[in-house]
């Protein structure tokens, strides 16, 4: 891969890490929250699903790190 | 030097003159020229096209100043409406801001359906012709009509219009096949697509007029447009998973029943992490749109706000950066389609092998052996 290409890799993979992890997250935290609000056990729901996203996100930004490395070096 | 007829003949150094009479006259001039140009340097001709530039987005701004002047806010009218008195005086800095300002939702040029009132609702169904998609379509069809004029004369030895158009495809074809290996040659046009129409989408919102007209917006500042072309890229995804590796192989990935093999724990961890990766299959069309999306609506109200409170030298340094960020913008959606869609038809084995380092890799992504290598063998 040339320097272009390794690049624009690079700035896809750390834009993408970013906002993964948020959207995630936020998702967690809005689906507990709406458990919450259902079944009148804020905040527990809203933490678990915090977590819950905050993990997914972390696991997803794990595989995408292993497939770059595995792929581009 | 005169020869001797009278007529001036310049001078050969000693070196052009070892050179014409190693190679002959003709070969020696080409190769005089070559070597010039080599001892030259590179050309350092940019300086004069970039003040250039700068005098015409200075000019280019002054213009749009004059022709759409900022107008006073209407009380009450949010974000910014023009005042209806004349009179009422222009508040600065507060009216150049507020009159920056637009809803993420786009206005509404053509209404296919008037008897219906505008929603507030953030998902709402709404037949009408938008100005971001009205820019769109403009910007499609620029395209099209480019890709449809430069092609027209195709030669062996290409003309103008044919170089200029393989340059940019290639371009982006060998940056592709740099990325993905000679497998992505297959995705390239739908990589060429995406990027060229949201690259021209993202700049369309940095030319002034499309700024300050109510009936032209950036279509990527749209999240309509961005959520579309997301799910293009969504659906693209797993409609070459399954065209490559069959309706059971695909899923297979996700919903993998063989670690049951390994024991009944070993088997529902691996079931639970195929689960997970589906369902993060799906933020994917999320991230890729709400990127997209964020960074342009951003950039342009960041644009038009510098823009309005000062007329000069920062707003070129602005819509310098802005030039460029839409371009990365442009460019990371592009690759991430193209990665994800390579990753999808990736087999799973063939997926564990690099993670465990079984495969061997190849130097930038080439299938033939490196030359040294083969110097090596032979």
């Amino acid at each position: 891969m040339n320097e272009f290409g390794r690049l624009g890799a690079y700035l896809a993979l750390f834009s993408e890490i970013a906002i993964t992890l948020l959207v995630t997250t936020l998702v967690g935290v809005l689906a507990g929250y709406w458990l919450d609000q259902t079944l009148a056990t804020l905040p527990i729901f809203v933490v678990v699903g915090l977590l819950l996203g905050f993990g997914g996100g972390g696991y997803g930004v794990y595989k995408l790190i292993t497939r770059f490395l595995a792929q581009y070096e | 030097m005169t020869a001797s007829n009278g007529e001036s003949v310049s001078e050969d150094s000693a070196p052009e003159r070892r050179m014409k009479e190693a190679l002959g006259p003709e070969l020696a001039s080409d190769a005089v020229e070559a070597s010039a140009a080599v001892a030259a340097g590179p050309s350092r001709g940019f300086i004069r096209p970039l003040l250039l530039a700068i005098a015409a987005i200075v000019v280019l701004q002054l213009v749009a100043f004059f022709v759409f002047p900022p107008y006073a806010c209407e009380p009450g009218v949010t974000p910014c409406a023009p005042a209806h008195d004349p009179a009422q005086p222009f508040a600065f800095p507060g009216d150049a801001i507020l009159a920056n300002f637009e809803f993420p939702a786009p206005h509404a040029v053509i209404d296919l359906t008037p008897e219906s009132p505008p929603s507030h609702d953030i998902l709402t169904f709404d037949l009408t012709i938008s100005s971001s998609l009205l820019t769109a379509w403009i910007v499609m069809a620029l395209i099209t009509a480019l890709a449809f004029l430069l092609s027209r004369r195709v030669a062996v030895s290409p003309y103008r219009s044919q170089n200029a158009l393989e340059y940019v495809y290639e371009g982006l074809a060998n940056f592709a096949t740099s990325l993905g290996g000679p497998g992505a040659r297959r995705y390239v046009p739908i990589f060429v697509a995406f990027f060229l129409f949201i690259l021209l989408s993202n700049w369309s919102g940095l030319l002034p007029f499309v700024g300050r007209t109510e009936q032209l917006r950036a279509p990527t500042s749209d999240v309509n447009v961005t959520i579309g072309l997301a799910l293009v890229a969504f659906a693209m995804f797993h409609i070459e998973g399954v065209r490559a590796l069959g309706f059971r192989g695909y899923f297979g990935k996700f919903f993998n029943l063989n670690g049951f093999k390994d024991g009944f724990g070993a088997g529902l961890i691996g079931l639970f992490v195929g689960v997970l990766e589906f369902l993060l299959e799906f933020v994917k069309p999320v991230t890729l749109s709400m990127r997209l999306f964020g960074n342009i609506y951003a950039g342009e109200i960041a644009l038009g706000v510098i823009s309005a409170l000062t007329i000069f030298v920062i707003p070129v340094a602005m819509l310098g950066l802005e030039v460029l960020l839409n371009f990365m913008q442009a460019l990371i959606f592009s690759v991430l389609a193209l990665m994800f869609t390579l990753a999808a038809i990736e087999r799973h084995d063939e997926h564990e092998q690099e993670e465990h380092g079984a495969v061997a890799h190849l130097p930038e992504g080439n299938i033939e052996p490196h030359i040294d290598q083969q110097a090596v063998t032979a």
